[in-house]
């Protein structure tokens, strides 16, 4: 491959460089139209800088601290709690799986597979989680449901696998539990399961609204992405109806950039998490597509 | 390696004292995990038996009415059945086949330039970024693009052009829905396929060469069936899911209450949650609910077996 430096690595890097724009210039459409005023969005539409940029619409959104607050608070508190034990209890179930000669092994892979395959569906879900299970209207109907996926206990699975057994071995004769092998052994060795895992959960749990949109009315309960959610569907329909638009002041309000703004402030945070674990993301995807 | 695992056996042969214990052990840190599956996908399927019934919330599921197929046939008279279903399936062909087709050819145009690692590094990221992107905001983000006063339409306005109401016009959605998948996901897949191609050894590309191979030949004779099996299995897995969609992305890129896209953008998924949720259809949802689940078992089941005759290790479990 060293012999080769031709055009087609130059036209390589021509379409990655294109494709990196495109998969980055909309952020920053979006970053760009959080500062534009609405008089400008009407004129001249969105550009990549805006003409006079203004902050009405972060004034806008923290001029109501209190939806955006308790939002930040609840998006905040299920994300944390929410990684923390779904990663625990994901890493607890990979490791028994993870070891080959474990009784049960096969069994529980398949108990956990099927899942996969075969669902109840949205319907007995919903009448479980609301009427049965009386999640409704808590934070923990953001948590409990999404915990533990199969896909990621599968993945953890597979970067535990590779974990010398003799280190093991070694620690059984000294007469370690299972509990003292899986805290002083198998954790500290997986730096990259733990980080590749605990990225997708965290992810997950910061852009939660399905659980949301189905079992929780009580706005104070709104994370992020659900409070964005609600100020889209609203904004569309108060624009489709001239008395709501008026009796809100619609024209008042610079929509866009209202919606711009938070949207702004969704991402951001989950952006900025990336790039801190971008290195052991990246690697661990890739450790485990080579392991398949 | 597996001489380990042998010599560890050895010490491990099945009555070891303190192997029932390990075992408890083991099981006792699986339990959690084991729970909430039981509670949360295992126990909704006994509830499958709603989509026989005429479910009223009041009775609960045990107290109400049985009515047998009625459920099913009449979303199978309704002309919601073919449509949503090919939605679906259409959809994500489609995905599949871009996907594939894109992410295998980027890959291997990422493999040639290999050697610039930080030109690889910065790529790798920033290709990265859409996919951590919940659908709600891309569904912002879209309309900041091809929505009144985007960036769209500020191009045609540049070219004399009047804008293009996307919005209320079914038949563009599916190319921009393929699209904006492909903007979300190829990232994903092109690092995958990429770290594969990684582990294929240089020595076979030298030998290639000197063979008189030319790059035509290495990508369609070398690097390309080395990529097959996981282009297959990812395919295969791809085609026994055919019949679920992904929700956020059907109903938040069109616009959440936007009926005017449905014949192109509605599918099983948002159906059954529309008949649940706007039309209060709790039975009909169940019914909806369960032949996708159902239809989807046999795809998958069969992707599956042929995935294992292709190669035994191609199986999931």
């Amino acid at each position: 491959m060293n012999k080769k430096f031709d055009s087609s690595a130059l036209l390589s890097h021509a379409i990655f460089i294109l494709f990196s724009i495109a998969c980055v210039l909309p952020m920053i459409l979006l970053i760009s139209s959080s500062f534009t005023s609405e008089v400008e969005y009407i004129r001249e539409g969105i550009s990549i800088i805006p003409k006079n940029p203004v902050t009405d619409g972060y004034k806008v959104v923290l001029k109501f601290p209190q939806q955006i607050i308790k939002a930040y608070g609840v998006s905040f508190f299920t994300t944390i709690v929410g990684t923390l034990v779904s990663l625990l209890i994901t890493a607890m179930v990979a490791y028994p799986l993870s070891k080959r000669d474990y009784k049960y092994g096969r069994a529980m892979s398949f108990y956990l597979y099927f899942t996969m395959l075969f669902s109840g569906g949205l319907a007995p879900f919903y009448i479980l989680v609301s009427k049965y299970l009386h999640l409704n209207d808590t934070v923990w109907v953001y948590i409990l449901p999404s915990m533990a996926g199969p896909g990621i206990i599968f993945m953890m699975r597979t970067f535990f696998a590779s974990v010398p057994k003799s280190l093991f071995e070694a620690a059984k004769i000294d007469g370690a539990s299972e509990f003292k092998i899986f805290r002083t052994i198998l954790i500290p060795l997986s730096p990259t399961a733990i980080a590749t895992a605990g990225f997708m959960i965290l992810l997950g749990y910061w852009n939660e609204w399905y659980n949301g949109m189905l079992f929780i009315t009580n706005k104070d309960l709104y994370t992020l992405p659900l409070v964005l959610k609600n100020m889209t569907e609203f904004l569309n329909m108060a624009r489709q109806t001239p008395q709501l638009a008026e009796s809100i002041g619609l024209s008042t309000i610079p929509q866009m950039s209202v919606q711009s703004a938070l949207c702004v402030l969704t991402v951001m945070p989950m952006l900025l998490v990336f790039t801190g674990f971008q290195k052991y993301f990246i690697q661990g995807i890739t450790a485990g597509a080579v392991k398949e | 390696m597996a001489e380990l695992a042998k010599k560890s056996n050895a010490c491990r042969s099945k009555g070891r004292p303190g192997e029932k214990k390990d075992n408890i052990e083991l099981f006792l840190l699986a339990l959690p995990a084991l729970l909430k599956v039981f509670v949360f996908s295992y126990l909704p399927i006994a509830g499958i038996v709603i989509a026989f019934k005429n479910i009223n919330y009041v009775d609960g599921i045990f107290g109400s009415p049985w009515v047998g197929l009625k459920n099913f046939e009449f979303f199978f008279k309704s002309a919601d059945a073919s449509k949503v279903t090919i939605n679906t399936i259409v959809m994500n062909f489609l995905f599949i086949v871009t996907g594939m087709f894109f992410g295998v050819l980027m890959s291997l145009l990422m493999y040639r330039i290999n050697q610039c690692r930080k030109a690889l590094k910065v790529y790798q990221t920033t290709m990265f970024f859409p996919y951590f992107i919940s659908w709600v905001v891309v569904g912002i983000l879209l309309t900041n693009i091809i929505g009144p006063g985007g960036f769209v339409d500020g191009i045609l306005k540049i070219f004399g052009k009047d804008p293009v109401l996307f919005y209320e016009n079914a038949k563009y959605w599916r190319p921009i829905m393929v699209i904006t998948n492909l903007w979300k996901t190829l990232g994903y897949f092109i690092v995958v396929y990429y770290a594969v191609l990684v582990g294929l050894d240089e020595s076979q590309y030298e030998a290639a060469y000197i063979d008189g191979a030319n790059n035509w030949h290495i990508m369609i004779k070398l690097q390309i069936p080395y990529l097959m099996p996981m282009i297959a299995l990812n395919t295969l897995m791809a085609i026994g899911n055919i019949f679920r969609g992904d929700f956020g992305m059907f109903y938040f890129l069109p616009g959440a209450s936007n009926t005017m896209t449905l014949a192109t953008t509605d599918i099983i998924d948002t159906y059954v949650y529309r008949a649940i949720t706007s039309m209060g259809n709790l039975s009909m949802g169940a019914a909806v609910g369960l032949y996708q689940s159902f239809v989807g078992l046999i795809l998958i089941t069969i992707a599956n077996k042929i995935a294992k005759k292709a190669d035994p290790t191609y199986g999931i479990y």
